[in-house]
C-alpha cells in the first residue's frame, strides 16, 4: 500500500483547557441499556486530538455499542457523550463533514465500481468533483486498489472490500475517524499496512478512534482502552496496560542449580515470583534494570550461577487475558496471566510456560 | 457552502441509484421488457368473449328454421348453433358433454299456445360455475328469445296477412315489420372506439408502472436500511430530505421513461390512439411514477425485512388488479370499496391516461387532485419516518 497524505495540516492544540475541554470525544458516565440488557454501563473516555484510541475487547463487550454512542447511532441511556463539543446525535453539517465512520458491517453498494463508490461517499460529505478526483486517486494509490478502480464491488475480495470501505471513511480527509473492526477479514500483510498508515494519520494530526477484537493490534495504538462486559477495564498506553497487568516488569531468570523463591520474593523492588522448574524463575519487578544486580547477586549467595536473566515482554493477549480476568474476578496467576488450572498449583511442574515473546527493547544478560 | 453542497449531495443519491438500476441486467430487463412482452402477449392473445355456442331442441311444424344456417339469422352474431334436434333428451347429452355451452328448448305446443293467445316459455339451460359465462349465457339466452319470438311472430303474422289476403283484404305491413317494429341505430360520440387491448392496455400500462417503481424503490430503500447505510448516513451531512430527494429524483426518471416505453409499444404496435396532448399525458404519468416511489418508499421504511416489503407490494398489486377499475368497472363496487380503490395510484392515473389518450382531454379531471396528493402526502410521510429513523437513534 502506498501513502495516503492528508489534505490538511492540523496539528492538535496543546494548550488551555482541561483534558476534557480539548478532548475531541467525550463519553462520560455513559450508560446505554437495551430493555433489561445492559450493554454500556458507565463508560467514560476522553480521547485527545491527535491520538489513536484502540477500544478492544472480546466480542459483544461493548465497543460498537460505544461507537455508535460516539457516531449518534444511539442514544445514551444514561451519562453524556460529546463529540467535537456536540451531542452527536444532533450534529451540524459543517461538524459531520469533520468525522469519518467505517461501520461494522460492510455498507458498500455492490452494483457500483470501487471508483464509483469512493465517489458516491465524497459527494455525500459535499466534496466538490475536482476535490474528489484528487482524493479518489490518493485513496486508491494508498489502498493499492488501483487496478481494480472499475470493478464492481461485489466482485472484490473480502480484503478489498473492507480497505475499500475504509477508503470510504477517509475519502474527505476527516479530522475525526471512527473504524469499527477495520482490519477484520484482511490478511496481515495488509492488516499492517493498514495500521502504519492509521498511525501516519495519527501522526499528521488526525484522531482515529479504532475497534478490533485482533488484541495484538492495540500494540500500535497511542492509548487502549480495554472494555468487557460493557465497562472500561482499563485505558492507557500499551506499556501502562502490561504494568497494570501484571504489576511491574517480568523478569525471567535460569539458574544452575535449585534456587529458593521465597528468598528471591522478599528482594526489594520485586512484587512476585514464580518458579517454573527447578531451575528456571520469573519475577514480577517494579523496575526490571534496577533489580536485575540484586538478583542475580541474590542468586550467586547461595551458591548457584545465573546462566541467563532477560526481561520479558508479555504479549498483548496475555495482558489482555489477566485483565480480563481480574475485571471478571477470575484468580490468575501472577506472572502468566492464565486462571490456574490444578496443574500449575505444583510448584515444580513445568506445565505452564512464562510468555516467551521478547520485546525489541528486552536486555539480556548472559552469565 | 452548504446551499451548494445540498444538490450535490442529491445528485450523488440520484445517480447512485440510476447506476445500480442499470447495472442489473436481469432487473432492467423485468422492469422494462418484462412488462412490454406481457402486454405483448395481452394485445396478442385476447381474443375476445368467443360465440355462445348454442344446442337447439325445435319440434317439427313450428314454422322455424330446421337447419343450422337458417338459425344463424335468428340468434345473432353472439351465438354459434352447433346443432339442431327434436329430442330435448340428446340436447342435454350434448350440453352434458360440453359440446355446447347453451341448449335453447322450444316447447312442442308453443305454436298452438301462441294461437290460443297464450305466451310459451322457452327452456334455455346451461352447466357453469362461472358467474361470468352464467352473465354471458343469460344475456345471450335473452337475445335468442328474442330472435324466437321474431320469427314465431313473423310466421304467424305471414299467416294472418296470407288468411286476410285469401278474405279480400290484403295486409300492407310486411310480416317482418310486425314482428320486430324498431330497430336500435348504435352511434358512440367518444372520440375513438378504441378495442378492448386498446381500452385495457392503458391501465395495463398503468399497473405496470406503479409495481416496478413501488418494487424497485422499496428495495432500494430496505437495502439502505439493512446493510447499515443509514448509519453512514447519519454520520454523514447528508439529510433525509436529501436522500429521498435523491431516490425520488432516480426512480422518477426511470419509472417516467418506463412508462414512456411502454406507451410507445400501445401507441406503435397496438395502435392505440393518443388524443390528448403530449405534456399533459406526460404529468400524470410523472405523477403516477412520483406517487409509486412514495408507497414503496414508505413500505420500505415500515418494513423489517425484503419479504415483508415484497409481500406488501404484491398485496397492493393484487388490490390494484381487483379494486382499480382493471378487472371490474368500479361501479360494481360499494362506495367504501370504491373509496379503497381510490388510494391506489393507478385507479386514478389509469382513468385519466385512458381519457386523455382515448378521448383527447380527462372526464374526470379532479383525478389529478388525489394523485397529486398522494404523491406529495407520501412524500411528507416518507421524510418524517426516514428522519425519525436518522435522526432519533433507538
Amino acid at each position: 500500500m502506498g501513502q495516503l497524505r492528508p489534505m490538511r495540516s492540523s496539528q492538535p492544540s496543546a494548550s488551555g483547557g482541561s483534558q476534557d475541554a480539548e478532548a475531541v470525544a467525550v463519553l462520560s458516565a455513559a450508560g446505554r441499556r437495551f430493555g433489561s440488557l445492559v450493554a454500556l454501563d458507565d463508560f467514560s473516555l476522553s480521547v485527545a486530538p491527535g491520538s489513536l484510541v484502540g477500544i478492544i475487547g472480546p466480542s459483544g463487550a461493548g465497543k460498537t455499542t460505544t461507537v455508535r454512542l460516539l457516531t449518534g447511532g444511539l442514544r445514551p441511556t444514561s451519562g453524556a457523550v460529546r463529540v467535537l463539543g456536540e451531542d452527536p446525535t444532533r450534529l451540524r453539517a459543517n461538524t459531520r463533514e469533520q468525522i469519518g465512520f467505517m461501520p461494522q458491517n460492510v455498507s458498500l453498494y455492490d452494483d457500483l465500481t470501487v471508483a464509483e463508490n469512493l465517489d458516491f461517499a465524497g459527494s455525500l460529505f459535499g466534496m466538490f468533483l475536482p476535490r474528489r478526483r484528487r482524493r479518489i486517486k490518493a485513496v486508491l494509490a494508498w489502498l493499492d486498489l488501483e487496478d481494480a478502480r472499475t470493478r464492481r464491488a461485489v466482485h472484490l475480495s473480502g480484503g478489498m472490500r473492507r480497505r475499500l470501505q475504509l477508503g470510504c471513511a477517509l475519502i474527505h480527509d476527516p479530522q475525526l475517524v471512527f473504524l469499527d473492526e477495520p482490519t477484520g477479514g484482511i490478511d496481515p500483510i495488509v492488516r499492517q499496512a493498514i495500521w502504519t498508515e492509521l498511525r501516519r494519520l495519527r501522526d499528521a494530526g488526525r484522531t482515529l478512534i479504532v475497534t478490533t477484537q485482533i488484541v495484538t493490534e492495540a500494540e500500535g495504538c497511542d492509548t487502549v482502552a480495554l472494555v468487557a462486559e460493557g465497562r472500561l477495564v482499563a485505558h492507557d498506553t500499551p506499556e501502562g496496560l502490561r504494568r497494570e497487568a501484571f504489576g511491574g516488569e517480568l523478569l525471567e531468570v535460569e539458574t544452575s542449580g535449585m534456587v529458593d523463591a521465597e528468598r528471591l520474593g522478599r528482594l526489594p523492588g520485586i512484587e512476585d515470583v514464580r518458579q517454573v522448574t527447578p531451575r528456571r524463575l520469573v519475577l514480577v519487578a517494579r523496575d526490571a534494570a534496577s533489580a536485575t544486580p540484586a538478583v542475580v547477586s541474590a542468586v550467586e549467595m547461595t551458591g548457584v550461577s545465573v546462566t541467563s536473566i532477560q526481561t520479558t515482554r508479555p504479549s498483548f493477549d496475555e495482558v489482555f487475558v489477566r485483565l480480563i480476568h481480574r475485571a471478571n474476578g477470575t484468580p490468575v496467576d501472577a506472572t502468566s496471566g492464565e486462571a490456574p488450572r490444578p496443574d500449575m498449583r505444583e510448584p515444580d511442574a513445568p506445565a505452564s510456560t512464562p510468555p516467551t515473546v521478547v520485546g525489541p527493547g528486552a536486555a539480556t544478560v548472559v552469565t | 457552502m452548504q446551499l451548494f453542497k445540498r444538490p450535490l449531495r442529491i445528485l450523488a443519491v440520484m445517480g447512485k441509484e440510476v447506476v445500480e438500476v442499470l447495472r442489473r441486467p436481469k432487473a432492467l430487463v423485468s422492469i422494462v421488457a418484462g412488462p412490454v412482452l406481457i402486454l405483448g402477449l395481452f394485445g396478442v392473445g385476447y381474443v375476445g368473449q368467443p360465440p355462445l355456442r348454442a344446442e337447439l331442441v325445435v319440434p317439427a311444424g313450428m314454422g322455424l328454421p330446421t337447419d343450422t344456417a337458417g338459425f344463424a339469422a335468428i340468434a345473432g352474431d353472439r351465438i354459434s348453433i352447433v346443432g339442431i334436434t327434436q329430442d330435448p333428451s340428446l340436447g342435454r347429452a350434448v350440453l352434458r358433454s360440453h359440446s355446447a355451452d347453451l341448449l335453447v328448448i322450444v316447447p312442442p305446443d308453443a305454436k298452438a299456445r301462441l294461437a290460443g293467445g297464450e305466451q310459451t316459455v322457452l327452456d334455455i339451460e346451461y352447466d357453469t360455475v362461472s358467474p361470468y359465462r352464467a352473465f354471458v349465457a343469460g344475456a345471450a339466452a335473452e337475445a335468442i328469445v328474442a330472435g324466437v319470438n321474431r320469427a314465431i311472430i313473423a310466421e304467424a303474422a305471414k299467416q294472418a296477412a296470407d288468411q286476410a289476403a285469401a278474405a279480400g283484404h290484403p295486409v300492407t305491413i310486411a310480416p317482418e315489420v310486425v314482428a320486430a317494429p324498431t330497430r336500435a341505430a348504435v352511434a358512440n360520440l367518444a372520440p375513438s372506439e378504441p378495442d378492448v387491448v386498446a381500452f385495457y392496455g392503458i391501465m395495463v400500462l398503468a399497473l405496470i408502472v406503479q409495481h416496478a417503481v413501488i418494487t424497485v424503490s422499496s428495495l432500494s430503500m430496505l437495502h439502505d436500511r439493512g446493510r447499515g447505510r443509514l448509519d453512514l448516513f447519519r454520520v454523514s451531512p447528508i439529510g433525509a430530505g436529501e436522500i429521498l430527494a435523491g431516490k425520488y429524483a432516480a426512480f422518477t426518471l426511470l419509472g417516467t421513461v418506463v412508462g414512456l416505453a411502454v406507451l410507445a409499444v400501445l401507441v406503435f404496435a397496438f395502435g392505440v390512439p393518443f388524443l390528448g396532448g403530449p405534456g399533459v399525458v406526460l404529468g400524470c404519468l410523472a405523477l403516477l411514477v412520483v406517487a409509486s416511489v412514495g408507497i414503496g418508499t414508505v413500505v420500505a421504511l415500515l418494513s423489517d425485512t425484503d419479504r415483508q416489503a415484497i409481500q406488501v407490494s404484491l398485496l397492493i398489486l393484487l388490490a390494484s388488479v381487483f379494486f382499480s377499475g382493471l378487472a371490474l368497472d368500479l361501479n360494481q363496487f360499494s362506495g367504501p370499496v370504491q373509496a379503497i380503490g381510490g388510494l391506489l395510484p393507478v385507479t386514478q392515473a389509469g382513468t385519466l391516461l385512458q381519457d386523455l389518450l382515448l378521448r383527447g382531454s380527462a372526464t374526470d379531471e379532479w383525478r389529478m387532485a388525489p394523485l397529486g396528493a398522494m404523491a406529495g402526502g407520501l412524500f411528507a410521510v416518507g421524510w418524517l419516518v426516514l428522519r425519525r429513523q436518522m435522526v432519533r437513534p433507538t
